[in-house]
């Protein structure tokens, strides 16, 4: 089962299991990972599961579609790789992906 | 009109069968807080998270967090057609919140970006100095009714900013939203001109900017085209409308409800002071402890919760000032916990439905509550004055007399939003 390392607000890694397919959204938060709120349950309209991908495997990862990108701009501190985790599926090439959660996500 | 609290020894059915949301039973402190505390552990204690009252000709009543949780998620299984019970006197469909999908989504995607954190904040400096020019208006006095001339006023200007309203109409705005949520029930015929005159309002408003256009939420609204229709006249009322409402009643009662506790709760209000970090998960405690709001539903497919099941058709509430007491989900559920975390209340909703406005009202609690305790860090309940629980679908503090050492105003132009606000505040 590949993993995923979830770095908090606070700093704290969480080493999370995922099952291929599902989203970083759902293993984020059938770990309880802080700060990955995910009120809409991932129909990619709250943006409360905002997080930021580590550089170096961005590019492997589909691109965000327009829903996303639009809404990504208005999250608080939008970067360059960020990313709604709900937006995201997991595959055994992600394998140990770093993803480190947005300081807010309101 | 409140029924006094019930004895400890209440039992849980009888609770259920008398259980009424628009009129909580209020407690010696002026909340329903006591009743909803006594409600939860009696579900608790019997193992009955579900019931059914005898009120309004009849519903279900969910009062666990779970069991709430699982029928807000179910959006096939119940629909939101039964969001507002009884329903509110207006003509149009509330968009959004009556909606179920795929309508509701289409008509959300039109309006979600301009509440995400970003587009919010654009209004962050308005809202300040909207804030600073209320405090203006009261700080020399030592005394005010910050329900009225704080809470009120500033959820309303908000709105129409964002709506592209002229500001001066805020005052209107939350005589229209009264009469809607809370007139209509008890004198619908003093009710119903203004819930025409605001139509007319809306009327006149969606007809200029067909011709001028804007860059509002109303105007981008109007001229959206969904699946290649735009949306009809009807339609946009029930936008309107939706907006209006959305925008006001939760933030105000909120906000409200925030100012009082902290009058009386010395050791939150300078712990809050002290530890401005906090303010964003105190927020989202002041959510939970005084969810304004309780959602309902209409069973759409039969469902079985807690050994009751739902008929197609059976209207069901869900009391989520109750549900975000469960102990099932909050670890020592009535402690005031500045920084608790995992704190997944529902006073927002949760999963599609979940709250359009819920970045607006976290911001708007934040910077109404930060701004003025750093110009009355001390204060106290106004003991003299009337205090005021207002119930209904959405409750909270409504009237907040307190009284404080005089200072000084900041002594800038005021805007025509807080001007009319002044005006209408002073009024007998």
């Amino acid at each position: 089962m590949p993993k995923v390392i979830f770095i908090d607000p606070e700093g704290i890694e969480h080493r999370v299991d995922a099952t291929v397919g599902q989203s970083l959204m759902r293993a984020a938060v059938d770990s309880q990972v802080p700060g990955i709120e995910a009120m809409c349950g991932g129909n990619c309209i709250c943006a409360t599961c905002h997080a930021y991908i580590e550089d170096e495997r961005l590019a492997t990862l589909a691109p965000p579609d327009a829903t996303e990108r639009d809404m990504l701009e208005c999250t608080s501190e939008p970067r360059a790789n960020s990313r709604l985790c709900c937006q995201v599926p997991m595959t055994e090439a992600l394998d140990g992906l770093i993803v480190r959660v947005a300081a807010s996500q309101h | 009109m409140n029924a006094p609290t019930p004895p400890p020894t209440a039992d849980v059915n009888a609770l259920y069968a008398a259980y009424d949301h628009l009129d909580p039973p209020i407690g010696p402190d002026g909340t329903p807080c006591a009743y909803f505390e006594e409600f939860r552990d009696a579900q608790i204690a019997t193992k009955q998270p579900v019931g059914r009252s005898e009120k309004h000709g009849g519903f279900w009543v969910v009062t666990g967090f779970p069991e709430c949780e699982q029928i807000i998620k179910d959006v096939d299984g119940f629909s939101s057609a039964g969001v507002i019970f009884p329903k509110y006197a207006v003509t149009e469909p509330l968009m959004l919140a009556e909606q179920d999908e795929p309508d509701h989504m289409r008509a959300r995607r039109l309006v979600n970006v301009s509440f995400m954190p970003r587009s919010v904040q654009q209004y962050g400096d308005e809202m300040m100095r909207s804030v600073h020019e209320l405090m203006d208006g009261f700080i020399e006095d030592g005394k005010a009714d910050v329900g009225r001339i704080l809470a009120d006023p500033i959820p309303a200007i908000v709105t129409a900013l964002i709506m592209g309203l002229p500001a001066e109409d805020g005052p209107m705005f939350d005589y229209w939203t009264t009469a809607i949520t809370h007139e209509f029930l008890n004198d619908p015929k003093a009710a119903q001109p203004k819930i025409e005159q605001m139509y007319a309002y809306f009327d006149k408003n969606i007809a200029r900017r067909k011709i001028e256009g804007g860059t509002d939420v109303l105007s981008s609204v109007i001229n959206a085209e969904v699946d290649g229709d735009r949306l009809t006249h009807r339609e946009l009322l029930g936008f309107s409308t939706v907006l209006l409402i959305g925008g006001i009643e939760n933030s105000a009662k909120l906000i409200g409800s925030a100012l009082w506790r902290l009058g009386w709760d010395v050791e939150l209000r300078r712990r809050l002071i002290r530890h401005p970090e906090r303010m964003a998960t105190t927020v989202d405690e002041l959510l939970r402890y005084y969810s304004p709001g309780t959602i309902g539903r209409i069973v759409r497919r039969e469902t079985t919760i807690a050994g009751h099941t739902m008929k197609p058709g059976d209207q069901v509430m869900l009391a989520l000032p109750i549900a975000n007491r469960d102990p099932r989900e909050f670890p020592n559920p009535d402690a005031f916990i500045t920084d608790r975390t995992n704190n997944r209340h529902l006073a927002l909703g949760t999963g599609l439905h979940v709250c359009l406005g819920g970045h607006l009202i976290r911001m708007e609690a934040r910077l109404v509550i930060s701004e003025f305790l750093k110009r009355i860090p001390e204060y106290e309940i106004d003991s003299n004055a009337p205090l005021k629980w207002t119930t209904g679908q959405v409750g909270g503090m409504s009237r907040v007399p307190i009284r404080f050492k005089p200072g000084k105003p900041r002594g800038t132009e005021r805007g025509k939003g807080v001007d009319a606000w002044l005006r209408h505040a002073t009024r007998p």
